[in-house]
């Protein structure tokens, strides 16, 4: 294919060439394995990796915002201990990695809020398990990053603090709701980030931003630690700037947990980049449910020209069907608030989080619960107890758990053909902050193409595949469950064709 | 308000039209990116715009909107605590979602058994044997009231407006 340096255009307008040549410091653009190399080369130290993004913070965040807290602090230490680790010729892969921790992951070392004032201050008195496994890996905290409050939202503009900004263009959303680590990833502020994917809060904010994002099959990664939103779609996964990377994160993370009883003891893919150069032999299923009337012009070409660079690799492209893709959305909107109206009912003000205290207890729930959740929250409880309760739980939570079976059952018969399914993972580029908040389910349709996956489990890779208008366009693999393997090999193949994943916003500052 | 032997107001089906299970209708509907075709944004609040892209595709039995007193019931069994405006403003825009969730009952899911999750797993059980846990001074530190070591919590029962909101 293509020279790895030179992204093929296949007549999608190119972005203005930026990446290592722009001058940025070389240390944050790095991917996860190349800061490897050297690492164990000790052509640099990870304290000298840790500094750099340290100062890559201090010099983009006050733009970009993708950290709610920064810290550095914790940084420092874990930097000095990485570096004696390699020094010991111990390391793991990741000791020395900076990362980005979406802020619904519980930290010991630092406040775990869920960008929700009800949790404001709040201190975790364990990690959650995939921060543990990161932190005996010997990975880099460099802070927690934004989000939707709870992981409710497409675009970080529902944080309780403040919206996080694209570094593609500062006026548009980086997507969401783990918009905070995809724009630390894609402005050089970490070379990897920790998100959670409930219906695209990994796929969708990686596309936005340019950057890969992973959601690992249902029961892969544990939510041990992970504040509940929907407990039958969260999934914990990455962002990183190759998906090589993505392997490896997901790697340190995956596993059994006794302390989350969905996760599966099974064997975890390990990355092997040289074992298939091509993909002959590799079945790619290109269903039409998802080239659809409405959607950006400039997306559809960049995902038909990928998907046609799979085919040059040697895929065989074969026409599926997913007949209920439609029905992913509103199926969604009444499981997702359903099981979140359940989690969320642990937020009384009674063992932890603030409160607002009342004449009576009933007053200090609804008043601790009513002044501390924002809106969007407050609109899927909502929405979630109507669903759930009497007179309308079959009409609404049995009707969609009736066609979650459909959806699911859509993907098992389409495996039975293909090894991989190609699609777009958004319908549009990421849009302006504010061009979609007073409209709720204008909102909701961002994530139209993702939360397919998560309504039945399957894993998806989101990967950069061109530009529309100058902004990043994302393709999307879906495989079946805990197939990963296939996600990384047809990925990677068409990573390396392309080139696309080594373009970096400058953020003005090269 | 007593909401105890209340009505459920279910939501209409489309009996006639359905042949085979769990497929489409045949009619072309708009798909889930209708809206994004539609131009300006459809302004939230408006009961009969919010539902004007599915009637659009030929599907007419979604319309439900919610009065103020369901929303104050349902908010009551959240425990959460609403401005009369916030009421007002929910009200609309859970009309307006609800009316697009309608189009599930394009689907005959009758023959269809439910999916509460995906894995193939059952029972999952573990030893019953003592394990670490936290202290109780970290399962405190948190609280925003604690006792002698204990949760603080206001009176549950005997008091004027205590919680219980059973008739």
């Amino acid at each position: 294919m293509t020279d790895p340096t030179t992204p093929s255009s296949h007549g999608v307008p190119a972005a203005p060439p930026t990446g290592p040549a722009s001058g940025r410091d070389d240390l944050t653009t790095l991917t996860a394995a190349g800061a490897r190399r050297l690492l164990d080369a000790r052509e640099v130290s990870a304290v000298e990796v840790t500094e750099a993004h340290l100062a890559r913070i201090a010099a983009v965040d006050d733009r970009v915002r993708a950290y709610i807290e920064v810290t550095a602090g914790v940084a420092r230490g874990q930097a000095e201990a990485a570096d004696a680790r390699i020094a010991r010729g111990e390391a793991a892969p990741l000791t020395g990695i900076p990362v980005a921790l979406k802020d619904v992951l519980c930290t010991t070392d630092a406040p775990t809020t869920a960008a929700s004032r009800i949790l404001a201050g709040y201190r975790s008195p364990y990690d959650a398990t995939a921060v543990a496994r990161l932190r005996a890996a010997g990975a880099i905290f460099l802070g927690k990053a934004n989000t939707d409050e709870f992981a409710m939202g497409s675009s970080t503009e529902n944080s309780a603090f403040f919206p996080t900004h694209n570094p593609w263009d500062l006026g548009r959303v980086p997507g969401g709701s783990s918009g905070g680590p995809a724009a630390a990833v894609a402005a050089g502020e970490a070379i990897a980030g920790i998100g959670s994917d409930t219906s695209g809060s990994i796929r969708q904010p990686a596309g936005f931003c340019g950057v890969v994002g992973l959601k690992p099959t249902y029961g892969r990664v544990s939510r041990y630690g992970l504040i509940a939103f929907a407990s039958s779609l969260d999934q914990v996964g990455p962002f990183t700037r190759s998906v090589e990377d993505a392997a490896l994160v997901m790697g340190a993370m995956a596993g059994h947990d006794p302390l989350d009883a969905t996760t599966v003891d099974l064997p975890v893919p390990q990355f092997r980049p040289e074992a298939e150069a091509d993909l002959r032999g590799v079945r790619v299923g290109v269903a039409a449910e998802y080239t659809v009337e409405g959607m950006e012009p400039g997306v559809k070409a960049a995902v038909d020209a990928a998907i046609a660079g799979l085919e040059a690799l040697g895929a065989e492209l074969v026409p599926i069907s997913l007949p209920h893709t439609e029905y992913a959305l509103p199926t969604y909107y009444i499981t997702a608030p359903a099981e979140a109206s359940a989690n969320l009912a642990r937020f009384d003000g009674i063992r932890f989080g603030n409160v607002v205290e009342g004449a009576t207890l009933r007053e200090t729930y609804e008043r601790t619960r009513g002044e501390g959740f924002g809106p969007e929250v407050k609109r899927r409880i909502m929405l979630g107890t109507y669903a759930l309760s009497s007179g309308y739980y079959d009409a609404y939570y049995v009707k969609a758990q009736k066609v979650r079976t459909l959806i699911k059952r859509d993907f098992d018969l389409a495996f039975e053909t293909v090894d991989v399914i190609a699609c777009p993972t958004s319908p549009t580029v990421a849009f302006g902050i504010g061009a979609r908040t007073d409209d709720p389910y204008q909102m909701y349709l961002a994530d139209v193409f993702t939360i397919p996956a998560n309504m039945s489990g399957i894993p998806g890779l989101a990967l950069p595949c061109g530009f529309s208008g100058g902004m990043p366009v994302s393709l999307q693999l879906l495989a079946k469950p805990f197939d990963e393997a296939s996600l990384f090999r047809v990925g990677h193949a068409y990573e390396q064709s392309q080139g696309w994943h080594l373009r970096h916003p400058d953020l003005g500052l090269a | 308000m007593h909401w105890v032997g209340r009505v459920a107001k279910p939501l209409r089906t489309r009996q006639t039209s359905i042949r085979g299970h769990g497929h489409i209708r045949s009619n072309a509907s708009p798909g889930p990116l209708a809206m994004l075709d539609s131009g300006p944004k459809m302004p939230v609040g408006n009961e009969a715009s919010g539902t004007a892209w599915l009637r659009a595709g030929g599907d007419e039995s979604m319309s439900h909107s919610l009065s103020l007193a369901e929303v104050e019931h349902v908010a009551g069994l959240a425990r959460l605590g609403l401005a009369p405006d916030e009421m007002e403003r929910l009200r609309d825009q859970l009309s307006s979602i609800l009316g697009h969730i309608g189009a599930l009952n394009r689907l005959d899911t009758e023959a269809i058994s439910p999916t509460a999750q995906v894995l193939p797993l059952t029972n999952v059980l573990r030893p019953d044997e003592t394990r670490p846990s936290l202290s109780q001074d970290a399962a405190l530190a948190n609280a925003p009231r604690a006792i002698d070591g204990f949760f603080a919590v206001q009176a549950v029962l005997g008091g004027a407006g205590d919680g219980d909101d059973t008739p």
